[in-house]
């Protein structure tokens, strides 16, 4: 069944006067369990495309569904739930909180509804960190970890949640080759124990061999 | 011309060498209320010794002129009060109305015009205070060419409006030196803007007498 | 736990922080010393008017008597079987009532047996002259205008009930100096001359006993105090112009006022009460206070718009910042309203910190100048008073609240505003 559903989906940006289109009419479907990297050159709009993915952007023309609900016809507190329970999200640029430690940015997407109680809080954030292998690193600050390091930390916030899809914009972007093969191996493995889809982007061919699935995007259109 | 016919009109209101005394009751009527006192008068000169004998509460108050200083004392005080002869006396009669005028003395006259009243030709003086503790600033007086009698008033302001206006009648008589003269028997003093509000002034069995030099001096007046 | 963040947010740009703190705190303590000030004042003068001018909280004359006593002062007098009359409505109100008196004022002149100069003269009953100068408000608030003379007089009373008060430049008017104690005997006695009730004119003696200030440079020259009888004898009354009631509490003046008047309305009784705050009674206090509260509502208005711009500009430069933080925030589901809230807690922190730190800063400066007892003269006052700046504990809640108030609601305007980014456009920005 697909977890992810793209028909016809157009996005374009005014530039001046001028419209630029990013996206020209992609169909795309990912089914639940995946591990799909979206490759391409730069301004393809292959970011495009998982903005649009994860609700952070909506499309000009076209429909999206995520778990079968279509998101386009969603208001803005429907998307942030939307956001909040079923995606998870991972920057190139890790962005975490620097006054919070590590624990506490793991835990902030637990707090955003905070119905959760306190014990079962404490347990899915215990939980993610030890799957990321950060315990030992729970009250540090980010400005205390590695590269490598914060990134884990990004997606084990991004899990914590529980989502069904994670979304990664060029997750290992500033990371060194070493680092970018570790953080791609966790997620690979995490999408097998936890069979949690993730949809991620990037520009390195070095990383193909890695991931199940790939889809290429050129100008604005798959085309693999 | 005009001080001298100031000095005649002032003879006739009580101001002589010589001693007199003659009694004045002062009627007042007030906003439809009426009240009278009674003063015994002794003059002399410029000087004047004026006391109260009704209603019974004033009896015994001394208004003492002299010179162009005034004085109040009664018997509970110590001492007397210097007071100025604008002072309210009662209604529309000032301290200074009772007892004998010195315009002459105290005002600037002009003539500024003669009239005919009742026959007679008046002369209208205009007359400027000397000193600023006058009973009033300006006075329009009207004189009787013939008998020297002060007929009319009009006291003015400063601006020159009348606030009061006064008829006099000299029905009394005095006999100086062998020789008859005029005294004055009756003055009403008239609000100028509200003509019910008036005081008339009656003055009584005016006679000459000797008055001693003590009765005006003011040292005297002391408990 | 955003409380934890907002807090420790305020230390990511301690620079901007301690910049928009001391704006905050330069406010708060403007504010809180002008307010405490203005509140000495008030409560100064108001002593003044109400005890040391015997106005009473509430005074009571005649129907028009106000207006037209002097005028007519047999027609607009208070009675004995008037103030009976008086008393008798005064009854349920009892328990709000410290005590009555009795005031008469009038003209006349002052002689010395050479010279006289007008004066304007007020006679209070000895009972009330008695407690107001020795009243613990004015002991507390209006003691500037206070000498050691006017707490001499009610003894000064008790031993000659011929003794008059009058104010230094009024003595030296009449060639007698301050102190009148040093006066011989022959010296201290004067005679007050003045038209009594049926148009005449009057006169008693008097004795020179001590001094006092009217508290207003314009009566500083004729003003005169004196036992209440020996003016009802100089007016020839048994009259009063008017009765003063004191209340216990201050606060319940306008309320008792009211209740006093309508109950005269209801009964037919030809009286008006006044409220000591009314203008015709004490012109200096509502004249003063107008000026002193319209001069504080600029103030008020000037500072809050300053702390609004810190606030605004503080936070605007913040949200610069972490764009792409707060773009975050977004991505993992928090509402705008959400983070509006955050950045608003965050100033709601530092109107927290710079209200504790005003509150300090305002107790210091305050105790450095009141310990300088710096002395000045107002406009229109002729003694010396002290320039004293207190923090009042109810002024500092007013404010700190005020300050919550206006730092929140523009905090989460500005915020709310700036938020409505699209979150793609916030994620994309580097911030500065």
């Amino acid at each position: 069944m697909s977890l992810v559903q793209l028909k016809n989906v157009k996005k374009s940006y005014k530039l001046g006067e001028t419209w630029v289109p990013a996206l020209r009419g992609v169909n795309l479907e990912i089914r639940a369990g995946e591990f799909t990297s979206v490759i391409g050159a730069s301004g393809s709009g292959k970011s495009t495309l998982l903005n649009l993915v994860g609700c952070l952007d909506l499309p000009t023309e076209g429909s999206i569904q995520i778990g079968g609900q279509e998101v386009t016809q969603m208001n803005e507190l429907q998307q942030c739930s939307l956001r909040n329970e079923k995606i998870g999200f991972i920057f190139q640029s890790f962005n975490l909180v620097p006054v919070l430690n590590i624990w506490e940015n793991i835990e902030l997407p637990l707090l955003v509804k905070a119905n959760l109680p306190l014990d079962q809080r404490n347990q899915r954030v215990q939980s993610v960190i030890q799957s990321v292998g950060l315990e030992t690193f729970k009250h540090h600050r980010p400005d205390q970890l590695s590269g490598g390091q914060r990134q884990r930390v990004a997606i084990a916030r991004a899990l914590v949640t529980q989502p069904s899809l994670v979304l990664a914009d060029e997750p290992t972007a500033n990371l060194d080759s070493k680092t970018a093969h570790m953080i791609l191996d966790l997620m690979a493995e995490l999408n097998k124990t936890q069979n949690v889809t993730f949809l991620f982007c990037s520009h390195d061919e070095k990383l193909i061999g890695r991931v199940g699935r790939i889809v290429r995007i050129h100008d604005g259109l798959i085309v693999e | 011309m005009e001080v001298e016919l100031l000095k005649a009109s002032d003879r006739l209101r009580g101001s002589l060498d010589s001693g007199l005394t003659w009694e004045s009751e002062v009627t007042t009527i007030e906003d439809g209320e009426s009240s009278t006192r009674k003063f015994k008068i002794r003059a002399a000169g410029v000087d004047a010794n004026v006391e109260a004998l009704e209603p019974a509460r004033n009896k015994g108050e001394i208004y003492l002129f002299n010179d162009r200083t005034m004085w109040f004392f009664k018997p509970s005080l110590k001492k007397p009060v210097a007071i100025s002869s604008r002072q309210k006396l009662s209604g529309q009669a000032a301290i200074g109305d009772i007892a004998s005028t010195n315009y002459a003395r105290d005002y600037t006259p002009v003539i500024e015009k003669t009239e005919t009243l009742n026959g007679e030709k008046v002369y209208v003086l205009m007359l400027q205070a000397k000193a600023n503790n006058l009973t009033y600033d300006k006075i329009r007086y009207w004189i009787s060419d013939k008998s020297k009698r002060a007929i009319k008033a009009e006291f003015l302001t400063l601006q020159g409006l009348p606030f009061k206006k006064a008829t006099l009648q000299y029905d009394n008589q005095i006999t100086i030196n062998g020789q008859k003269l005029d005294f004055v028997s009756r003055m009403e003093i008239v609000d100028a803007k509200y003509e019910n509000n008036k005081s008339i002034l009656q003055y009584r069995n005016p006679v000459l007498e000797n008055h001693k030099k003590n009765l005006f001096q003011v040292n005297q007046l002391k408990r | 736990m955003m409380w934890k963040m907002a807090f420790r947010n305020l230390f990511r740009n301690k620079r901007r922080t301690i910049a928009t703190s001391a704006a905050v705190v330069a406010g708060f303590v403007g504010l809180t010393l002008l307010g405490g000030y203005i509140i000495y004042v008030e409560k100064g003068l108001k002593s003044h008017s109400v005890y040391l001018l015997n106005k009473g909280h509430i005074s009571i004359f005649k129907k028009e008597g106000l207006q037209r006593y002097h005028t007519r002062p047999s027609l607009y007098q208070l009675t004995p079987d008037d103030r009976q009359s008086i008393q008798k409505v005064l009854v349920p109100f009892k328990s709000s009532i410290e005590w009555t008196g009795l005031a008469i004022s009038g003209s006349g002149l002052i002689s010395n047996g050479e010279k006289s100069v007008p004066f304007l003269a007020v006679g209070v009953d000895l009972e009330s002259l008695n407690k107001s100068v020795n009243h613990p408000q004015v002991l507390k608030w209006a003691r500037d205008f206070l000498t050691q003379d006017s707490l001499d007089f009610v003894s000064a009373i008790q031993k000659d009930p011929f003794s008059i008060s009058i104010t230094s430049r009024l003595g030296e008017m009449i060639q007698r100096k301050v102190p009148f104690k040093n006066l011989e005997p022959e010296k201290k006695n004067v005679q007050l001359a003045g038209m009594d009730i049926f148009g005449d004119l009057n006169a008693v003696d008097a004795t020179l006993s001590v001094s006092f200030s009217t508290g207003s440079d314009m009566l500083e020259d004729s003003g005169l105090l004196a036992p209440f009888e020996l003016l009802q004898n100089l007016y020839g009354t048994d009259g009063a112009q008017y009765l003063m009631i004191y209340l216990n509490n201050d606060l319940d003046v306008a309320d008792l006022t009211n209740s006093i008047n309508q109950v005269f309305q209801t009964q037919n009784l030809p009286f008006e009460a006044y409220p000591f705050n009314d203008p015709r009674i004490s012109a200096n206090y509502v004249g003063s206070m107008g000026f002193l509260y319209a001069m504080a509502g600029f103030f008020v208005f000037l500072i809050c718009g300053a702390v609004a711009l810190s606030i605004v500009n503080s936070l605007t430069m913040g949200i610069l910042e972490r764009t792409r933080e707060i773009g975050t925030f977004r991505a993992i589901g928090y509402r705008p309203q959400q983070l509006s809230w955050l950045m608003t807690q965050e100033s709601l922190w530092l109107s927290l910190i710079c209200a504790v730190a005003g509150v300090i800063i305002s107790f210091v400066i305050g105790t450095i100048v009141n310990s300088l007892n710096i002395k000045f003269s107002p406009p229109g006052i002729s003694s010396e008073v002290q320039f004293a700046l207190f923090v009042n504990f109810y002024l500092v809640l007013l404010i700190a609240f005020l300050f919550f108030v206006l730092i929140g609601f523009t905090s989460y305007f500005v915020t709310h505003y700036k938020l409505k980014m699209k979150i793609v456009d916030l994620l994309s920005d580097s911030g500065s």
